[in-house]
């Protein structure tokens, strides 16, 4: 059965590239939303099998959006891996705790810029997903 | 004569106004007009690039110079979003479609903002192996500060030699590029940045950003110099030595590192009990605890944030603060065991 | 008796008049020449800059932003997270509470999950009591100071002592800044180590789609007052400010937004609270006291950084607002007298400083003398309808002319406006502006100069709309750019 990944990016390139990876390199169901609010409507409304969540938006940014969606029991389960862009060093390691801390975390962080050609393998294997 | 005077005033104003409306309003019709397809288009562009690097579909040629125009912009849009092979196959395209080529007569450009053009166009995109190095040295900063952020991007042993002969550059945005471009080098920058900071005739200005370009690098090799540095005469050196030797670490560089908890001037010992907490050791505790003490508010500041970061030998050092008879000392421990987690590791980076 | 002595009087003022402004109107085409020729050179080395490298690079200096904020409980958290999430990689965000009597604080405290710690800091500068200091749970670059009110001054200065940033940025509570405008007001710092300020375009945002701190979609301003305002300031900040970083640099920045070294403003005694003037007070003295000790003293205007802000819709509030400027400017003039034609200031003192005495603080006067001899010359058949025809071409004309330029030169690089409607609409304020704003304008100008020689001090309330409408009292702000 073919997963289904909603994207949340704020930035619409980063969307457009993401989606066009994950779509046909992944062969994966890619929705889009463009903000923290938006993203929380869809993932209870849909149900996807993990988000990619943008981590520096304004309004809801990536962290809050987490804790919103493990408040609601519907998409508490959703496994939510974080997108960030490259950083200096030292701030790199904070966003390592908001990765792993158990259920209520994120299952992992990945880089931006990603190679689409590898993103769907990436995205997998931080989920532990197979093939 | 007033009247001839109006006369021409009152043509030229009303001549100049319509003028600049005309201007105005053409202007704005022709972006008005344009954007909306040319937003599309760009849109449009760009899923075709991904596209055709993916391998689905031919990539057509650009129609028109506008066209060209949006070409480059979306490939190179996406050439900065992508890492890894999606790049590589986006350079490759980018060639295909005879942009790169467009781009190499831009370098030779008598023109600046051409030569800068063409730059930046390799920079984003690749390539430009064989045009952009000799654009290190041209006469415009602006394009020079440009290569070098090309030279960044493509580590090689000639490149580091570039940057650090950059450092000295006259332009201080060269040499800010210049020093952050070393750090993004990595390995490969080190010995040529030790050889430079070896040779001890460094100019003033130029001996802190090559200290700040080897903290970035952080290699033992540094040590010396870092030693060395810490007892320049200039206290901005100094302050940047420390910070050096804190990023080096290792016992020799502790020990400097200490040398200069006791330095006069007041950013030298910022830095160094900054970096003290940097090494993170629980045996430098004792010597951050006196730091509690120091005259300096901001010495005070580093040396409690250190120790709280210090994990528990730290905090036990803090408590033990909050007694001390010295009521400075006191109230930053104080403060600093109040502070949440988050705001602990943070900002630990320097202003 | 004759009447050609009274005649002669007449003429001889008109001609006067009009060639104080044939020559200021001429020096302002010199910078509006020099503001072009800045604008064209900084889009050619933006072109296709990619501001992602600055973000990951490390040599960019920390910058606090200091937000002094009074009874603003119903914006100020939607403000500190837009601040929060500004594109700049080392970001401190130094909130102060000014002592509000609304839940200002409680909703800072709810939102950001803030924790009280113990309240010892720096004190560089001396301020009204701190009562307490917190520290975010959530966002570690939130510092937010509770004190005793005392105005933006004496908030500014508070925030001041807690910034443990190199350069400190200073806004108004309403300011809404663009993304990566901290980016771009930056580069004069990294460009020279002798700039002690930078300073960005402010734009009114009145009319503009706002959405969780930022400006959505930019509009030209509906209502006149705001309309008129909108051209204003285009015309002040991209002629004026502009012009004058290759003649020896502004002597204002804007509060709503400008970018200066920390310690530098340490060092002069941070903000001056009995001051009417403040933010021009504050470059002046800047400016002077890095010229004496040999210290940075640049200041650099820098085009693109855009901030936008809320402009008086109300007239008499606007007026009330324009009074103080001009109080405000006289003052600092004053205050710093030792700067005109003195070499040791260099261009400071030998071009800056004797344009503002001679342009903004005369400029006014010379218009009324102007307006009120020419209408008396007409009315007692002293003065030929040709002269007062040319006076009019020589101020309002030429003035004109500057608006619609600077709208073309904004229209050239920046292009904010979506449709035809937004910038015709700015054109239909720009043509009004010389029949009736202007002459309000120096109705202003001159109270505020009258009551500066008085030396009345009473600060005025202003009254603030509000993004949605609802009406809010805040100690009256004093970001100034150059009204013409």
């Amino acid at each position: 059965m073919t997963k289904h990944i909603l994207l949340v990016d704020d930035d619409e390139l980063i969307l457009e590239i993401a989606e066009a990876s994950l779509a046909r390199v992944g062969g994966w169901e890619v929705t889009t939303a463009c903000s923290g609010e938006e993203a929380v409507l869809k993932a209870s409304a849909q149900h996807p099998d993990a988000i990619l969540l943008d981590v520096m938006m304004p309004g809801l940014d990536g962290p809050s959006t987490l804790a919103r969606l493990r408040a609601d029991p519907a998409t508490a389960s959703i496994p939510v891996v974080f997108l960030t862009a490259k950083v200096r060093h030292s701030e790199q390691l904070q966003w390592a705790d908001l990765g792993g801390s158990g259920d209520l975390g994120a299952a992992g962080v990945l880089v931006k810029p990603f190679d689409p050609m590898v993103l769907a393998n990436q995205v997998a294997e931080v989920l532990g997903w197979s093939g | 004569m007033a009247g001839g005077l109006l006369l021409l005033a009152g043509l030229a104003e009303l001549g100049l106004l319509l003028v600049l409306l005309a201007a105005f309003l053409a202007h704005s019709l022709r972006v008005v007009t344009a954007t909306l397809p040319t937003g599309h288009r760009l849109v449009q562009l760009r899923r075709d690039v991904l596209r055709a690097a993916e391998g689905e579909v031919r990539l057509a040629s650009p129609t028109s110079r506008r066209d060209s125009q949006l070409y480059r912009q979306a490939f190179e849009e996406l050439a900065t979003s992508v890492s890894g092979e999606g790049a590589e196959r986006i350079e490759r395209l980018a060639r295909e479609m005879g942009l790169s080529d467009q781009a190499a007569r831009w370098c030779q450009s008598r023109l600046w903002w051409h030569r800068l053009r063409g730059v930046r166009f390799f920079d984003h995109i690749g390539g430009g192996n064989d045009l952009v190095p000799a654009r290190l040295g041209d006469e415009h900063p602006v394009v020079r500060a440009a290569a070098a952020r090309w030279a960044a991007h493509h580590p090689s042993a000639a490149a580091a030699e570039h940057l650090v002969a950059m450092l000295d550059d006259p332009d201080r945005h060269c040499r800010l590029v210049a020093q952050d471009g070393l750090i993004r080098l990595g390995a490969v920058a080190t010995e040529p940045l030790a050889a430079y900071l070896d040779r001890g005739e460094t100019p003033g200005k130029a001996l802190a950003l090559a200290l700040a370009a080897a903290t970035g690098l952080a290699d033992a090799r540094f040590l010396w110099p870092g030693l060395r540095a810490a007892g320049d005469s200039d206290p901005g050196v100094r302050a940047q030595a420390a910070t050096l030797l804190a990023a080096v670490a290792g016992k020799r560089a502790e020990q400097g590192l200490l040398g200069l908890l006791h330095d006069p001037i007041d950013p030298v010992r910022v830095a160094a009990t900054r970096g003290l907490g940097v090494v993170s050791s629980w045996e430098l505790a004792p010597h951050l605890a006196g730091a509690l003490g120091d005259r300096a508010w901001e010495v005070r500041r580093e040396a409690a944030l250190a120790l709280r970061r210090l994990g528990p030998a730290g905090r036990l050092y803090l408590r033990r603060a909050l007694t001390d008879p010295d009521p400075y000392a006191a109230d930053m421990a104080r403060q600093v065991l109040d502070l949440p987690d988050r705001a602990v590791g943070s900002l630990g980076s320097p202003p | 008796m004759t009447l050609e002595p009274l005649r002669l009087f007449f003429d001889v003022t008109a001609w006067a008049v009009i060639g104080y402004f044939v020559v200021a109107n001429g020096f302002w085409s010199a910078l509006l020449v020099t503001a072009a020729w800045q604008m064209v050179q900084h889009r050619r080395s933006s072109e296709e800059e990619d501001l992602r490298w600055l973000l990951s690079s490390s040599v960019l200096p920390r910058v606090s932003v200091l937000v002094p904020a009074h009874n603003e409980a119903a914006t100020v958290g939607e403000s500190v997270l837009a601040l929060l999430t500004l594109e700049y990689p080392n970001l401190e965000v130094v909130l102060v509470n000014d002592g509000s009597t609304d839940e200002t604080l409680d909703t800072l405290v709810q939102r950001f999950e803030l924790q009280s710690i113990h309240p010892i800091y720096r004190r560089v500068v001396a301020t009204r009591p701190v009562r307490a200091l917190y520290r975010s749970r959530l966002h570690p670059g939130l510092v937010v100071v509770d004190k005793d009110n005392g105005g933006k001054a004496d908030a500014l200065n508070a925030a001041l002592n807690l910034a443990t940033g190199t350069l400190v940025c200073a806004i108004d509570a309403d300011t809404l800044i663009e993304p990566a405008a901290l980016l771009r007001i930056v580069q004069p710092f990294l460009a020279s180590d002798d700039v002690v300020a930078s300073g960005g375009t402010i734009r009114v945002a009145n009319g503009s789609l706002v959405q969780a701190g930022r400006v959505v979609t930019p509009r030209a301003p509906r209502r006149p007052v705001a309309g008129l305002q909108a051209v204003e300031y285009l015309r002040a900040f991209l002629f004026g400010r502009l012009g004058w970083n290759r003649l020896g640099g502004n002597l204002i920045i804007s509060g709503a937004f400008g970018l200066f070294r920390r310690d530098a403003l340490r060092a002069i005694g941070g903000y001056q609270v009995e001051s009417i003037g403040e933010d021009m007070e504050l470059v002046v003295r800047l400016r002077r006291a890095g010229l004496e000790r040999g210290e940075a003293s640049r200041v650099v205007f820098v085009p693109e950084p855009v901030a936008w802000t809320e402009a008086p819709e109300s007239i008499r509030v606007l007026g009330r607002q324009r009074d103080r400027w001009q109080r405000g400017l006289t003052d600092v003039l004053w205050r710093h007298r030792q700067l005109l034609f003195n070499p040791r200031y260099g261009a400071v003192g030998l071009v800056v400083t004797p344009y503002f005495f001679l342009v903004e603080l005369l400029g006014p006067v010379v218009q009324a003398l102007g307006l009120v001899g020419v209408a008396a010359g007409l009315a007692l058949g002293m003065v030929d309808v040709q002269i007062a025809l040319l006076f009019l071409l020589a101020v309002y004309g030429w003035g004109l002319l500057f608006s619609i330029g600077a709208l073309l030169l904004d229209e050239l690089t920046s292009r904010r406006y979506e449709g035809m409607a937004d910038r015709v609409l700015l054109v239909c304020w720009a043509l009004v502006e010389p029949f009736g704003y202007r002459q309000l304008s120096v109705v202003w100008q001159l109270r505020g100069m009258v009551r500066a020689v008085r030396g009345r001090s009473d600060w005025g309330e202003m009254t603030r709309q509000g993004w949605r409408g609802e009406p809010f009292t805040m100690p009256e702000p004093v970001s100034r750019p150059y009204p013409r």
